[in-house]
């Protein structure tokens, strides 16, 4: 079964994706609400890929969790309100995907295509 | 004199000039002095049928007024005359007088003539110039103002055109002074103002009185320089001569002259050798004599050659020539030698030669004779020695210049004596190589004492340095030719007939007896008392023909003296009143002296007197006292016969005198035939040289013809470039656009190019015309002052001209027109319109008045522009810097000249200096560049500039960079706060974003989990809407408490708002209230808000009198954090029988949202009265 980390602190968002994943036919790790947990999650069982919300809350983002993640070589995408025009990635994570907020099935149905295809 | 008022005396010049003589008159006439007193009256030699021009050629060089003269003219001082063409002149009663030429007289001598006439009208006060001219005109002139006691000067015959009457005059020896031309006129003034002043001191018989006394020292002091005795001169000649040397040396007083010649030997020599002027005796020098017959005469006479040939140039009367040759015949006599001997003589003075060739002298000049010299060579003639015929044919004499004529060949010996002395140094120089030439190899020299070579001493070897004895130096160049001389000369002297009947007279003196009238004679001879000439002693020296019947000579040896010659009768009487005579000078008478004449006694007075020319002869004359006879009566038969007899004795004397006439004329003719050989022989000697000469110069007459013939082509190149220039010349004057005008001195027209008649009305015929008759564009008045300037200056003058009518301007140009031989003869004028420069310069003016405004205004700008300004050199040092920058660098401006980056901006220097030393290496400008840093000035903090290098070049390299400085400190610091708030716009903008994309997501979330799957969309949408509202007024509480913290309570009455009937009644709250942030607000709200929607479907809110008891508290933690809780309980619903199996939407809600999100602890108890909800969560302390 291929598990997807969900890293998502607001839980009615979480839960929303949680369902949307497990509905099409993944398992979930998480949802992770912060970047200790998320990291810990990660490093017990790493996951086949993630979905990362961007803002974590008081200032804090997914960005250690999303180099964690590359270092592993494991796929992720953002899933964030940000656009590109209102916050920069660093540079090492410029090419990540990103999901708009709020999001939309077929968009998340194809970027979970996307990240577990291989 | 006729006019007493004319004139007074005073000096005349007289100047003779000939070929050649305009160019000397000139230089003379411009530099006579305005003002010396004296008359100066040109003689030369014109064309008797033409008109002169001289007096206005003259005119040209002089102040003086020069006019031809006219007859009958008084003789002004300060003027200069000229004789007109055709005319002899001559002056009398102190004017002039003109005579027509003699056109027969082919021997015309009109400067001779003149001079003549000068000496005798003025004396001492007459003076002669000669000048340039061939021929000797002028020469016997002189002579007689010599004689006269006037002075000669004449021009030097290296600068005549012809030196021929100049060195005929020199010749004379008696010229005072040679001078360059220019030089005669001031010569002359110094002597005739010095003259003047000896007049003026005081008479000059005061003077001469005063000579004459102190004769015996200056004789001492000749006698010891020369060691001549001049005691024995005629004082009045010695004192006149004495007086003359005084005018020359410039001494006045007799004292001083005295003390001048005992100080100088020279000065003494000179006065000496003016004594000997015409002075010579036999055997002058006898030491030197005697060396000559030892050394010189001697071996010659010993040598086996045939001929012996002696020259004696400037001879004089003879006795030199004579005395070489008794020395020759007496050598010859003692080796009994017969050689041929042959003295030639000559000199120019023809009367002297005359005389030399009469060969008679006076016993003064036979001292130097022995006894037996005397008698061997000389007899005695009328009371003088005459030489012996044998002496009279061993010399030969002939007129002989030489100086000018070729001189005599092959010679053995030269006597020139007391010759070279009168001649100059040049002249000297000149004659000593014809003395050399004339010599054969091995002849000798013989000088007078005071004599030397000239410098030439290469030409002879000295046999006696002292004696003046030279011997001729074989090996020396000869370096005279006749063939170089310039002119070849006619004969200058025709040769003087011996006059007749020269018995009982001086050769060379006294009246002409040949023209004596022949009635005068006759006279004397028959009506004339008989008289006789005797001398002081008694000598009988001339008996009239009636005398002769008084002669009773007595017998023994004869003799003319009185006592042995007269008749007895006579001899007492006569000597008595001789005696008488002499005595008192007057004539004396002794009466009644009976004389027996045959039969008859005649009683005759005789009267001796003195005679007019000679104190040494006196007349007596014989008168008869008519008394009758005691034997008249008796006599008148005798009578007859006594006529007849005296009538045979006078046909008989006439007979005698006749045939003495005969004889006289044949002596006569012999003595001419003689001098006509002699002359022919010395004419031969010369034609001999001539020839010989012309034989060994033949070849170089060859290589004077190769010579002439390259001068010819180079003449020929010469006259083909000058034909060039001239024609170069030609064409540049009528191509030149310039307007040039040629004036003379007095501003008429000389020339002028084409382009002159576009200012002038000028055409050829104006050239001589004064330019002012000419019609004339431009007004030009100053051309007179302006012409003064140039002749004083020597400068080109400029004058600017405007021509009114059209408003053109020239300029005019005055230069000195320079001849050739640069003098100033007028102007040269050009002319440039310069109308166009004359605007130009007046627009040139403007612009340059513009510029400098706006230099004005660029300086000022420079220096208040708000930029800063500089320019930087290689060496980074400022070369210029404008208050700005100073400002912005914090050092005065003027303190940055010089100084470097480093000097001035130690902080900057090295950022400063990187953009310039690229734009020194590029030379390409840079715009833009940044410097921020600090400057000497206190600031608050870094300073930003921007700066604008560009290069500065000069010929292509740079070699400055010029800086604009702008400070943009508060740009770049306003930039940066823009920076700033941009960020945080952005951040706000993502936080925005990110709200609302969460909040969106939220809802997303929430439309899905609210889903039933058996609901109507119509109850599904009414419960979404409730939570919709629910979160929106939760954001606006969190808006009205601007997103920072939101009060429990708050929270709580806005989520029951909508329930119970109002007023609050239907909860109660029991605690502090808490405080909520952000997140807290949105997950308890909507907390709150699934307890109220569950209550009012199914709890207490549900049912009347169902209330809800909401309790909090707050604990701090030990690590700061706060520990907030409350606790939700209903009461007075319905009960709760079971807890509910399926957990809905909101128990997910206060599950997850608070559970999870706010970490919360949370219980739900579901008791039977009532649901009880609690949820307790850590806050963090607001940071």
């Amino acid at each position: 079964m291929t598990v997807i980390l969900i890293v998502e602190d607001e839980s009615l968002i979480a839960a929303d994706i949680e369902m949307m994943v497990e509905e099409r036919g993944f398992s979930v790790l998480g949802p992770c609400r912060t970047v200790e947990a998320a990291l810990a999650a990660v490093a017990e069982a790493p996951p086949d890929a993630a979905l990362l919300d961007m803002n974590l809350g008081d200032g804090i983002t997914s960005i250690p969790v999303a180099r964690d993640l590359k270092t592993r070589a494991i796929p992720m995408a953002f899933v964030s309100g940000y656009t590109a025009s209102t916050i920069d990635l660093p540079k090492d994570l410029a090419d990540t995907p990103r999901l708009s907020k709020p999001i939309a099935e077929p968009a998340l149905a194809q970027l979970l295509r996307d990240l577990t295809s291989g | 004199m006729l006019d007493e008022n004319a004139t007074d005396p005073h000096p005349i010049v007289g100047i003779g000039a000939s070929a050649g003589g305009l160019e000397a008159l000139k230089s003379l006439v411009a530099a006579i002095p305005p003002n010396t007193g004296a008359s100066f009256v040109i003689v030369q030699h014109l064309s008797p049928t033409q008109e002169t021009i001289l007096d206005q050629l003259l005119q040209a060089e002089t102040r003086l007024e020069v006019t031809l003269i006219r007859e009958y003219e008084p003789i002004e001082a300060n003027r200069i005359y000229i004789v007109p063409p055709g005319q002899v002149l001559s002056i009398e009663h102190d004017r002039f007088h003109l005579t027509e030429r003699d056109r027969t007289d082919t021997l015309h001598r009109p400067i001779d003539s003149f001079f003549a006439s000068i000496a005798r009208s003025c004396g001492r006060d007459s003076y002669c110039v000669v000048l340039s001219g061939t021929g000797s005109d002028g020469a016997e002139g002189l002579k007689e103002i010599k004689a006269a006691g006037g002075f000669a000067i004449v021009q030097e015959s290296r600068n005549a055109r012809f030196p021929g009457m100049p060195d005929s005059a020199v010749a004379t020896g008696m010229v005072d002074f040679v001078l360059p031309v220019e030089q005669i006129p001031g010569r002359l003034q110094e002597i005739m103002s010095h003259r003047y002043r000896l007049h003026a001191e005081g008479d000059r018989r005061d003077l001469q009185q005063e000579i004459q006394e102190g004769l015996p020292a200056i004789m001492g002091r000749l006698a010891e320089v020369s060691g001549n005795d001049f005691s024995n001169y005629k004082p009045g000649t010695l004192v006149r001569r004495i007086e003359r040397r005084m005018t020359l040396m410039r001494q006045r007083s007799v004292e001083d002259f005295i003390q001048a010649i005992r100080e100088d030997d020279t000065q003494a020599n000179l006065l000496a050798q003016e004594f000997l002027i015409g002075v010579t005796h036999f055997f002058r020098d006898p030491e030197a004599f005697e060396a000559l017959r030892r050394d010189v005469i001697a071996p010659l006479v010993a040598s086996d050659q045939r001929n012996i040939r002696i020259w004696v140039p400037g001879c004089s009367t003879g006795e030199e020539a004579y005395s070489l040759a008794i020395l020759f015949l007496e050598e010859m006599d003692r080796a009994g030698a017969s050689h041929v001997l042959q003295v030639f003589g000559t000199d120019i003075d023809v009367h002297a030669l005359s005389s030399a060739r009469y060969g008679q002298f006076g016993p003064a000049s036979l001292e130097g004779l022995t006894e037996e010299q005397r008698e061997r060579y000389f007899t005695l003639e009328n009371g003088q020695m005459r030489a012996v015929p044998l002496l009279r044919e061993a010399c030969v004499f002939a007129p002989h210049n030489l100086v000018q004529d070729p001189p005599f060949s092959r010679l053995d010996l030269i006597s020139c004596r007391n010759l070279l002395i009168y001649l100059s140094t040049e002249l000297q120089r000149t004659v000593m190589p014809r003395l050399h030439f004339s010599l054969r190899p091995n002849g000798y020299l013989f000088l007078g004492p005071s004599e030397g070579l000239a410098g030439e001493d290469e030409l002879f070897a000295p046999v006696h340095s002292k004696l003046k004895i030279f011997r001729k130096n074989p090996k020396a160049a000869t370096r005279y030719s006749a063939l170089r001389e310039t002119f070849p000369r006619p004969r200058t002297q025709a040769p003087v007939p011996v006059e007749t009947g020269s018995a009982g007279r001086f050769p060379g003196h006294g009246a002409d007896y040949g023209t004596e009238s022949l009635a005068e004679r006759e006279f004397l001879r028959l009506h004339a008392a008989p008289f006789a000439l005797v001398t002081r002693s008694g000598e009988v020296v001339y008996l009239s023909q009636r005398m002769a019947e008084f002669v009773r000579p007595t017998h023994g040896v004869p003799s003319s003296a009185i006592d042995a010659y007269l008749a007895r009768e006579l001899r007492v009487p006569l000597r008595t009143a001789l005696a008488d005579c002499a005595e008192t000078g007057k004539p004396a008478v002794a009466e009644n002296v009976m004389v027996g004449s045959g039969d008859t006694t005649v009683v005759y007075d005789i009267e001796v007197s003195p005679t007019s020319d000679n104190d040494d002869h006196f007349l007596v004359s014989l008168k008869q006292v008519r008394s009758l006879d005691s034997t008249a009566v008796g006599a008148v038969f005798e009578k007859r016969e006594t006529a007849d007899r005296d009538m045979l004795e006078i046909e008989n004397f006439n007979l005698r005198r006749q045939l003495a006439s005969a004889m006289q004329e044949y002596e006569s003719s012999g003595q001419e035939l003689k001098s006509s050989n002699e002359e022919l022989l010395s004419m031969n000697e010369e034609l001999q040289s001539s020839n010989e000469e012309l034989e060994t110069s033949r070849e170089e007459l060859q290589s004077i013809n190769e010579e002439l013939e390259t001068v010819n082509a180079e003449l020929q190149e010469n006259n083909r470039l000058l034909t060039r220039a001239n024609s170069d010349l030609k064409n540049l004057f009528e191509g030149t656009d310039i307007a040039v005008l040629f004036l003379d001195r007095n501003f008429l027209v000389r020339n002028y190019t084409p382009a002159t008649t576009s200012i002038f009305g000028i055409r050829s015929r104006d050239i001589g015309r004064p330019i002012s008759d000419l019609s004339s564009r431009i007004e030009y008045p100053q051309l007179a002052t302006d012409a003064e300037e140039v002749d004083r200056t020597l400068q080109t003058v400029e004058r600017e001209v405007v021509v009114k009518s059209s408003g053109e301007t020239y300029l005019v140009r005055i230069r000195p027109y320079r001849t050739t031989a640069n003098v100033i003869d007028g102007y040269v004028l050009s002319f440039f319109d310069i109308t166009g420069r004359k605007t130009y310069e007046e627009t040139l003016k403007r612009n340059e008045k513009e510029l400098a405004r706006q230099y004005a205004e660029l300086e000022n700008l420079y220096d208040t522009t708000p930029i800063g300004l500089c320019l930087m050199d290689r060496e980074f040092r400022f070369l210029r810097v404008n208050e700005k920058l100073a400002a912005i660098n914090g050092v005065p401006a003027d303190e940055h000249v010089g100084r470097t980056f480093h000097d001035l901006l130690p902080e900057l220097a090295d950022e400063l200096v990187k953009p310039y030393a690229q734009v020194f290496e590029t030379g390409v400008p840079i715009i833009g560049q940044e410097f921020t840093g600090r400057t000497q000035v206190e600031t608050d903090g870094e300073r930003h500039w921007i700066a604008d290098l560009y290069p500065v070049r000069s010929g292509g390299e740079v070699f400055a960079v010029g800086g604009c400085i702008r400070d943009v400190t508060e740009q770049a610091r306003m930039l940066q706060r823009i920076t700033r708030q941009n960020e945080h716009q952005k951040l706000l903008l993502g936080e925005l974003q990110h709200r609302v994309k969460n909040t969106l997501a939220t809802i997303s979330a929430i439309s899905k989990l609210l889903l039933r799957p058996e609901e109507s969309a119509r109850d599904y949408q009414a419960r979404l809407t409730e939570r919709l509202g629910a979160i929106s007024r939760t954001h606006d509480l969190l808006t009205e408490a601007d997103w920072t913290t939101v009060s429990f309570r708050e929270v709580l009455a806005n989520e029951l708002s909508p329930y119970g009937t109002g007023g609050g009644t239907e909860y109660a709250y029991d605690g502090p209230d808490l405080s909520l942030g952000t997140r807290e607000t949105l997950s308890i709200g909507m907390a709150l808000h699934e307890l109220a929607t569950n209550s009012a479907k199914y709890g207490a809110l549900s049912v009347k009198g169902g209330r809800i008891l909401v309790r909090s508290s707050t604990e701090t933690l030990g690590d700061g954090r706060l520990r907030q809780s409350f606790q939700w309980e209903e009461r007075g619903g319905p009960p709760i029988e079971t807890t509910p199996e399926r957990k809905g939407f909101g128990t997910m809600v206060l599950e997850r949202v608070l559970g999870r999100d706010l970490e919360a602890e949370i219980n739900m108890d579901f008791r039977r009265d009532g649901l009880v909800f609690t949820a307790t969560f850590d806050r963090r302390p607001v940071s």
